[in-house]
C-alpha cells in the first residue's frame, strides 16, 4: 500500500465574517456557509468534506482574515 | 499532524483585525508580511501607515510602523529613508489616499528616485469614509457622490496612478497586480517582493498598485465584489509589469 497524506483544516470559526472566498476557490468542495451564527453575528465556513482536501491551501491564500490553518500527517 | 507551508507569516499579529467581509486589505497585509519574512528583512523594515480603512495596520504587521497624515506617507517615508537608510521604507496607501489628496507627494517622491517602496491599493473609492468616489472610479460607477455614476464632462476619468508614474525616470520599478483568485495572489506577491529588491539594491523608486475588493463601499457582496475587481476593473487598470529599470 502506498502511504497517502491526509490533510487538516483548522478554521477560527468565531472570527469568520463569511465572506465565501474560500468556499468559492475551493476546488474540492470541502467547504459550506453554516445556517448558524458566530459571535460576530455572521454565518460562518464550515467543513463539509475534509476526507476530499488535498492540502493545496487555495482557502488559505484567499481568507483575508488568515482564519484557516492546514496541518499534514502522512499513514 | 505536521503544519503544512499553510501557516501564518510570523510579520503578522494574532490580533483580529477590524475590516469588513472580504476586504481585500488584509489578505495585501498578509503577502507583504510574507515577503517580509521571506527576505529576513523584519528587524529592518518600517511600514508607513495611511489615513483609511489600512490606519489601523500597527495593530497588524509585527513589524515596525508609523502613521502619517492622509497623502503624505511618501514624505514621511522619504525622511525615514534618507535618515535611516539601511532600513527597508515602504507607504501603504489607498487610492484616496495617494490619487487624490497626496498627488504631490507621489509625483515628486518617484521623480526624485527615491530609494522608498510604495504599496497602492486600489479599491476604487474612499472606503473608510463610506464610498465617495475616489480619481480611481470607474466612468459610469455609482458611488455615493455619484449616484446616477461617474461622468466623464463632469468628473474626469479614472487616473492610471501606475503608468503616470512609470514615465517617470526617477521610478524604477511599476506593476500592477490584484488579489482575486490564488493565481493572482502569488503574482502580486512576486510583484511585492521584486520592489522590495529594488530597494533593497539602491536603485530607487518602486511603486506596486494592487486593484482589491472593497465590497461595503462599493455596496456588492464579497463575492460580487470579488468578480468585479478581476471582470471589469482589470479593463481599465490591465494588470502586469509596467516599468522595471
Ligand atoms: C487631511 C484629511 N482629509 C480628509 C480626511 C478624511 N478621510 C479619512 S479616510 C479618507 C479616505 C480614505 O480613502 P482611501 O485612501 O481610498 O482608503 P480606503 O479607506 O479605501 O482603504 C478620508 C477622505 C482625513 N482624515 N484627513
Ligand atoms: S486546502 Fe485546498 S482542497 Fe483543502 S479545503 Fe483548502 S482549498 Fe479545499
Ligand atoms: S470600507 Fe472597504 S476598504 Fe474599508 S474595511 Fe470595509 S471593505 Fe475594506
Amino acid at each position: 500500500m502506498s502511504k497517502k497524506n491526509k490533510f487538516l483544516l483548522k478554521i477560527n470559526y468565531e472570527n469568520c465574517k463569511g465572506c465565501e472566498y474560500c468556499i468559492i476557490t475551493c476546488p474540492q468542495k470541502v467547504l459550506s456557509l453554516s445556517d448558524e451564527v458566530n459571535k460576530l453575528g455572521y454565518r460562518f465556513v464550515k467543513i463539509i468534506n475534509q476526507q476530499n482536501c488535498n492540502g493545496c491551501g487555495r482557502c488559505y491564500i484567499m481568507c483575508p482574515d488568515y482564519l484557516i490553518e492546514i496541518f499534514s500527517a502522512t499513514d | 499532524m505536521n503544519p503544512t507551508k499553510f501557516v501564518k507569516p510570523k510579520s503578522l499579529k494574532d490580533t483580529h483585525h477590524n475590516y469588513c467581509p472580504g476586504c481585500g486589505h488584509g489578505i495585501i497585509h498578509r503577502i507583504i508580511a510574507e515577503v517580509v519574512d521571506e527576505l529576513g528583512i523584519r528587524e529592518k523594515t518600517i511600514a508607513v501607515a495611511p489615513v483609511g480603512c489600512a490606519v489601523f495596520a500597527y495593530d497588524y504587521w509585527d513589524f515596525d510602523v508609523t502613521e502619517a497624515p492622509h497623502g503624505r506617507p511618501p514624505a514621511v517615508a522619504t525622511g525615514i529613508k534618507r535618515v535611516l537608510p539601511d532600513r527597508i521604507v515602504f507607504t501603504y496607501q489607498g487610492d484616496g489616499d495617494l490619487a487624490a489628496i497626496g498627488t504631490s507627494e507621489i509625483i515628486h517622491t518617484a521623480n526624485r528616485a527615491e530609494n522608498i517602496t510604495v504599496i497602492f491599493v486600489n479599491n476604487t473609492v474612499y472606503g473608510m469614509t463610506q464610498g465617495q468616489m475616489a480619481p480611481t472610479t470607474l466612468i459610469g460607477q455609482k458611488t455615493l457622490t455619484t449616484p446616477y455614476g461617474r461622468e466623464v464632462t463632469r468628473d474626469g476619468y479614472p487616473l492610471k496612478v501606475s503608468e503616470l508614474i512609470s514615465v517617470l525616470d526617477g521610478a524604477r520599478y511599476v506593476a500592477r497586480g490584484t488579489v482575486t483568485n490564488p493565481k493572482n495572489i502569488t503574482i502580486t506577491k512576486s510583484y511585492i517582493k521584486t520592489a522590495f529588491i529594488t530597494q533593497i539594491e539602491n536603485k530607487g523608486f518602486s511603486l506596486v498598485e494592487i486593484l482589491s475588493m472593497c465590497p461595503a463601499g462599493i455596496h456588492m457582496s464579497p463575492v460580487e465584489a470579488l468578480n468585479w475587481v478581476e471582470n471589469e476593473l482589470t479593463k481599465c487598470f490591465p494588470l502586469g509589469v509596467i516599468k522595471n529599470v
